[in-house]
C-alpha cells in the first residue's frame, strides 16, 4: 500500500491527524483553485473549508480511479463554481467584456517593474471568464495534464485546449496593449 | 519563416519548454514568454498556518468503540434491573400486575410508539454515517 493509499485508509477510518495531514497536503492547490475561480479572497477560506468538508464527507467513495489530488481537485472546482453561480446570478461575464476590463488607465511607467507586470497579469486573469481562469490554474500552477483538466472540470478536451489557448492569446494581447515591446 | 509564427505555435513552443532566441527577438515571443513566467508564478495568497488543524477539529466522530461498549453495558444493566423490580413486584404486590393487565391496550400502544421513535432516531444517526459536519454557512 503506498503512502497515498495508507494516508485514505486512515482518513476513511476517521483519523483526524491523518486528515489534517491530507489537508496539509492539499491546502495550496484547493485555496488556488478557489481564490481563481471565486475571485474574493475574503471567501476564499470559508470556501476552502466547505471543500475539506465534503472531501471528507465523500471520502469512502474514493476508489483510486484518479489521483488524490485530482479528487480533490474536483470538488474544489465544483464547490467555488457553484458558490459563483449563487453570487454573480446577475453578472455574467463573457470574453467581450473581460477584454474590456482591462484598466489602460494605468500608466506604464508603474508597471515597470517585472514584479508589477506579473500582478498586471494576474489582475487580467481575474477578470477572465471562470472557465479560463480555472483551466489556466490547473495546467500553470498545478502542473495538470490536459486530460486531468478534462477529468476534473468534466469538459471536453477539445473545449479545454481551446480556453486555454484563448485565454492565453487574450492574455498576451493585453499585455501588448499595456506595454510597449521594449518594456517587456 | 521564422517571423510568421502564430500565437498557436508560440504556445505550442513554450508549453513543450521550447524557448529560443528568436522568442527572445519577436514580440509576441517576448510577451509570451513574460506571460508564461507570470502563469507560472504563484499569486500571493495567505493559507493561515492553522488552517488544517481548524479543519481537522471540525470533524466530530458521532459514537467511538469505547463509547458503544458504554452504551451496551447501561443497556444491559437498565434491562437486568427491571427484571429484578419486575419479580420483586410480581412476589410482593401481586395486586399490581393484576391492575396492569387491565390497561394492557393502552400500555401495549405507548411501547409501540417508543419502539418507532427509537427506530427512527437509529435509521437518522445511521444516515449520517457516524459523522457530523460544522459546515460554515456561506
Amino acid at each position: 500500500m503506498n503512502d497515498e493509499a495508507l494516508l485514505v485508509k486512515q482518513v476513511k477510518d476517521g483519523n483526524a491527524l491523518a486528515f489534517q495531514q491530507l489537508v496539509q497536503q492539499h491546502q495550496r492547490l484547493v485555496f488556488h483553485m478557489v481564490h481563481r475561480i471565486v475571485n474574493r479572497s475574503e471567501d476564499c477560506e470559508d470556501i476552502s473549508q466547505e471543500v475539506f468538508l465534503r472531501v471528507y464527507q465523500k471520502i469512502h467513495l474514493f476508489n483510486f480511479q484518479s489521483k488524490l489530488s485530482t479528487w480533490i481537485a474536483t470538488i474544489a472546482y465544483r464547490t467555488a463554481l457553484n458558490y459563483v453561480k449563487k453570487e454573480e446570478k446577475h453578472s455574467s461575464t463573457d470574453i467581450d467584456e473581460a477584454i474590456s476590463l482591462a484598466s489602460p488607465e494605468q500608466s506604464a511607467q508603474q508597471l515597470l517593474e517585472k514584479k508589477a507586470i506579473y500582478q498586471f497579469i494576474h489582475e487580467r486573469i481575474s477578470e477572465l471568464p471562470v472557465h479560463y481562469r480555472t483551466v489556466l490554474t490547473l495546467f500553470h500552477l498545478e502542473e495538470m495534464s490536459l486530460q486531468e483538466i478534462q477529468k476534473v472540470t468534466d469538459m471536453p478536451l477539445g473545449t479545454v485546449k481551446n480556453y486555454l489557448f484563448r485565454a492565453r492569446k487574450l492574455l498576451k494581447e493585453q499585455l501588448q496593449n499595456q506595454f510597449e515591446p521594449e518594456e517587456l | 519563416m521564422k517571423n510568421q509564427r502564430t500565437d498557436k505555435d508560440w504556445q505550442k513552443l513554450l508549453d513543450e519548454g521550447k524557448i529560443s532566441e528568436e522568442g527572445q527577438k519577436n514580440a509576441d515571443g517576448k510577451a509570451y514568454r513574460l506571460l508564461y513566467q507570470a502563469l507560472n508564478t504563484d499569486p500571493e495568497i495567505d493559507i493561515p498556518a492553522d488552517f488544517a488543524h481548524r479543519i481537522s477539529t471540525q470533524i466530530v466522530p458521532a459514537s467511538t468503540t469505547s463509547g458503544s461498549r458504554v452504551w451496551i453495558v447501561a443497556a444491559v444493566t437498565l434491562g437486568l434491573s427491571l427484571i429484578l423490580c419486575g419479580a420483586l413486584l410480581f412476589f410482593l404486590y401481586p395486586a399490581f400486575f393484576r391492575t396492569l393487565s387491565e390497561y394492557s391496550g393502552v400500555l401495549g400502544f405507548a411501547g409501540l410508539v417508543l419502539l418507532a421513535v427509537q427506530a427512527a432516531d437509529y435509521w437518522l444517526i445511521q444516515r449520517r454515517q457516524n459523522v457530523q459536519f460544522n459546515l460554515p454557512s456561506i
